[in-house]
């Protein structure tokens, strides 16, 4: 009995016992330096691929849409590929930071503010994508219901109506979310400050914080409730996102099961993308004892079970084709798996649902390099993923008259390549200039932090009065 | 830092949240009301000790969260069913399920940004760049591993002397004395200045300048030019589409346009009055047509009871009545042939008007001089 009680004694997530100081110090210490070579070589690289997909994009806005290769019947191209795959990406860091704080799963408060500025990041390099397909992204605002002398409002029961809500929504919570948490931070950083300008800026944007009792009491409500807002939130945006397809009548998108597998997706790719970032920021930074191999462990746990899901969600899918007895969707199915496109399928189905089954192993989950590897196939797999859904569907639907290829441009390619530019510079910029890891949340979890007796038990006592200082 | 200054509180240091806990016990025992505990990080358990309740912050959520829902379904109603009637595939004007994903939406945000407003700005009443504590020499400390006991020098039991034997002990790290913090002399004083002023003046009237401009000039440059730079045809303008670069296209060779057969008695008024018969049948509508184009196109010479007082007729050499003898007794044909080549100063109308409105022209006509002068027959 007494080892079955110890086996589940808590792992320690922070290692070599370091003091709060020195946790802050540690921190704070890619902000307080100039970078190394590392780190220009690497925006070097990400800002030149985020200059070529921002020119791409101009030349698209220039010419027009048929820059890209979307044509009939392949109307929606890389364009909505790209935007379903960001948008993914991005759920993963709520995920972690509002449901596993709902859960009190505390080891995620070293992985939260990272998590949390990649949903940011990637729902905006992802809100680029619809708003380039439009062709005419300055008249953008015409998707919300503004008053306009046409006096015509737009269509509510579109599901790309409810996209622009659900995204925009998410973006500005996210945000919000995400700077709440930063605020006491960015207090201790204004503290820190060595030079007269960190401290006016650090200074303006934590609001003076000053870390009064008064002030945590609805700091930790507001927390809480946004994280209850957020957990909701990011399950509707993904099911939102997948009533795109779902609404409408093309065999392989006319199918129930798309929002949970849709949003088991998002969550498998952007666990994915958090391993594989982090990976490299716990070397460069050397966070390696507050972002321990028992953390990225958890996490590919998490992309375990969300990968199996996802396979079901396949296998679901193909069955459901087939028990339908319905020709042209059975027909979907098989020519996904035999059409031209083969290839994409085989990637999706080996990058999503074969690679992941290697973290049943303690040691492969455990293995750096090989972890590594396997997040970036299964993002690889997740990107094909989209874009077997959208271009197998479409290239040959009911009329064999109709038929025809997706062949994606140049100009695709390299508004792909841009938008990893774009995040990847947002995430190099981001670890430069705020705090990576969240000092405040991992101090309150960290042994003897806080009270050793919890005094709820004692007699209710007079309140005391505010204090104005 | 001067000494000078009225001292508005004190701060003292504890190492850690236990020795914190039993200074704060101290001090309550000691009977200090006006206090509070400043600390890096959520201590869970203080609220207790305080004696203060959880935070009211869920129901400034709730309430936002229900406004959100009623603003949106009602919004939603409003535009889809009242203001522009939306058909789609004949489902309800007013299709509420369809109307939930952005009803959540809004929900969600309302409650989010009600949160976070409410939080910083009306229960924490943030921003306090102004605050003396933050301009203590232990803040340092206390946003990294050190707590803090605060007093406000309001409370009774505090004494600029004595505050510091008060909340000594041998667990805390020092004491700092707060001092009040004069407000910046820049809202105060600077704010007002003529320099300032005439700064926000400058900066106003560049924006609104370079918004002008913007406005003005950026709508007409490709590719926002899109409405206008449409490779469409345009009759009497060039165009790429056709090989001989005009937008019009020319008359085919020996083909002749519906409606526009060559007249056949340019040239022989008599032959067109013994030979032309008015083919449109005299109808309502063929009168109505007849008046209208009539009105349109001869009653500005002929006037509009075709007595030849029209409004042109000082301009204009004076146009016959049509009551006259003459045009009473030509045939339909010899008054088609003047609507068609002219006579004096009239010039030919072909061009103006279609060949069958001429005739319908000419039933009005008919109709005028039968109104001026009615056979005997018309009065029985």
């Amino acid at each position: 009995m007494s080892q079955t009680a110890t086996s589940f004694e808590p792992v320690p997530m922070i290692l070599g016992e370091p003091t709060p100081a020195q946790v802050d110090a540690d921190i704070a210490a890619p902000m307080g330096r100039i970078p190394g070579k590392r780190w220009w070589i690497a925006i070097a690289i990400t800002s030149a691929l985020m200059s070529l997909g921002m020119a791409l994009i101009g030349y698209t806005v220039y010419t027009g849409i048929g820059a890209w290769g979307n044509n009939s019947p392949v109307y929606w191209g890389f364009g909505i590929v790209n935007f379903v795959f960001w948008i993914g990406i991005g759920h993963a860091g709520t995920l972690i930071s509002a449901i596993l704080f709902l859960f009190r799963q505390t080891w995620r408060n070293a992985i939260a503010r990272f998590a949390e500025a990649m949903t940011l990041f990637a729902v905006m390099t992802a809100g680029i994508f619809p708003l380039i397909h439009t062709g005419r992204p300055w008249l953008a605002f015409w998707l919300f219901p503004i008053p306009n002398d046409m006096r015509l409002w737009i269509n509510f029961r579109s599901p790309l109506a409810w996209d622009v809500f659900a995204v925009s929504t998410y973006g500005l919570v996210s945000f919000m979310f995400w700077y709440v948490g930063l605020i006491p931070d960015l207090a201790a950083m204004r503290e820190r400050a060595t030079t007269q300008a960190h401290r006016i800026i650090y200074s303006v944007l934590s609001w003076g914080w000053s870390g009064l009792n008064r002030h945590w009491r609805h700091y930790e409500r507001a927390y809480l409730l946004l994280a209850g807002l957020s957990t909701p939130l990011v399950v509707s945006v993904h099911t939102i996102v997948s009533f795109d397809f779902a609404t409408s009548i093309i065999p392989g998108w006319h199918a129930t099961i798309f929002p949970p597998y849709f949003v088991v997706g998002a969550v498998f790719s952007g666990f994915a993308m958090v391993v594989t970032v982090l990976i490299l920021l716990r070397q460069t930074f050397h966070m390696e004892h507050l972002i321990t191999i028992k953390h990225l462990e958890n996490m590919n746990k998490v992309i375990l079970a969300t990968g199996m899901i996802v396979g079901f969600a396949y296998c679901i899918e193909l069955f459901t084709a087939w028990y339908s007895g319905e020709p042209y969707e059975r027909f979907i199915f098989w020519n996904r798996i035999t059409g031209p496109y083969w290839w994409a399928f085989a990637l999706m189905f080996g990058c999503n649902v074969i690679v992941p089954q290697i973290h049943w192993f303690k040691k492969m989950r455990t293995s750096i390099p090989i972890m590594f590897v396997a997040s970036l196939l299964v993002n690889v797999g997740m990107w094909f993923e989209r874009f077997v859904i959208i271009t197998t569907s479409l290239h040959r639907d009911f009329l064999p008259s109709n038929w025809g290829m997706f062949i994606p441009t140049a100009v695709d390619l390299g508004i792909l390549l841009g938008s990893f530019g774009m995040f990847f510079s947002l995430v190099l910029i981001f670890v430069r200039v705020l705090p990576v890891i969240s000092m405040t949340e991992v101090k309150a979890v960290m042994p003897g932090a806080q009270l050793s007796h919890h005094p709820g038990h004692l007699p209710a006592r007079q309140p005391v009065e505010d204090v104005d200082v | 830092m001067s000494e000078s200054r009225k001292v508005v509180g004190a701060v003292a240091l504890y190492p850690s949240p236990d020795a914190l806990v039993a200074g704060l016990e101290e001090a309550r025992k000691r009977g200090f009301t006006r206090l509070d505990v400043v600390s890096p990080y959520p201590l869970h358990g203080i609220d207790h000790l305080l004696g203060k309740g959880p935070s009211k912050l869920g129901y400034v959520a709730l309430v936002a969260g229900l406004l959100g829902v009623t603003l949106s379904k009602v919004a939603q109603w409003w535009m889809s069913e009242v203001d522009y009637p939306l058909n789609v595939g004949g489902k309800p004007l007013f299709s509420w399920p369809a109307f939930v994903p952005v009803t959540f939406e809004l929900m969600v945000l309302f409650a989010s940004i009600a949160t976070v407003i409410s939080m910083l700005a009306i229960f924490n009443r943030l921003p306090q760049y102004g605050s003396s504590l933050l301009r203590s020499t232990l803040m340092r400390d206390l946003t990294c591993d050190k707590f803090g006991l605060v007093v406000d020098a309001r409370d009774p039991q505090f004494t600029s002397g004595g505050i510091r034997a008060a909340l000594g002990g041998s667990a805390v790290l020092g004491i700092d004395l707060l001092h009040e913090v004069r407000p910046s002399r820049f809202f105060s004083e600077q704010i007002f200045s003529v320099r300032f002023l005439l700064l926000l003046v400058a900066v106003s009237f560049v924006s609104v300048t370079a918004t002008h401009l913007v406005w003005k000039y950026a709508g007409a440059l490709p590719p926002f030019d899109f409405m206008k730079a449409q490779e469409k045809l345009n009759p009497q303008r060039a165009s790429s589409i056709f090989a001989d670069g005009q937008g019009m296209r020319p008359l085919q060779a020996e083909t002749v346009p519906r409606g526009q057969l060559p007249y056949r008695f340019a040239d022989d008024p008599d032959g067109a009055a013994a030979r032309m018969v008015n083919p449109v049948p005299l109808t309502a509508a063929a009168l109505e047509r007849g008046k209208d184009r009539y009105d349109t196109n001869c009653r500005h010479c002929h006037g509009l009871r075709g007595r030849g007082k029209g409004s042109l007729t000082s301009a204009f050499p004076k146009a016959p009545s049509l009551h006259g003898i003459k045009v009473r007794n030509w045939t339909d044909g010899r008054i088609y042939h003047v609507l068609t080549v002219g006579q004096n100063a009239m010039p030919a109308h072909a061009r103006q008007v279609e060949r069958d409105d001429r005739w319908r022209i000419i039933h009005y006509v008919r109709a005028l001089q039968r109104s001026l002068n009615a056979p005997d027959t018309d009065l029985q």
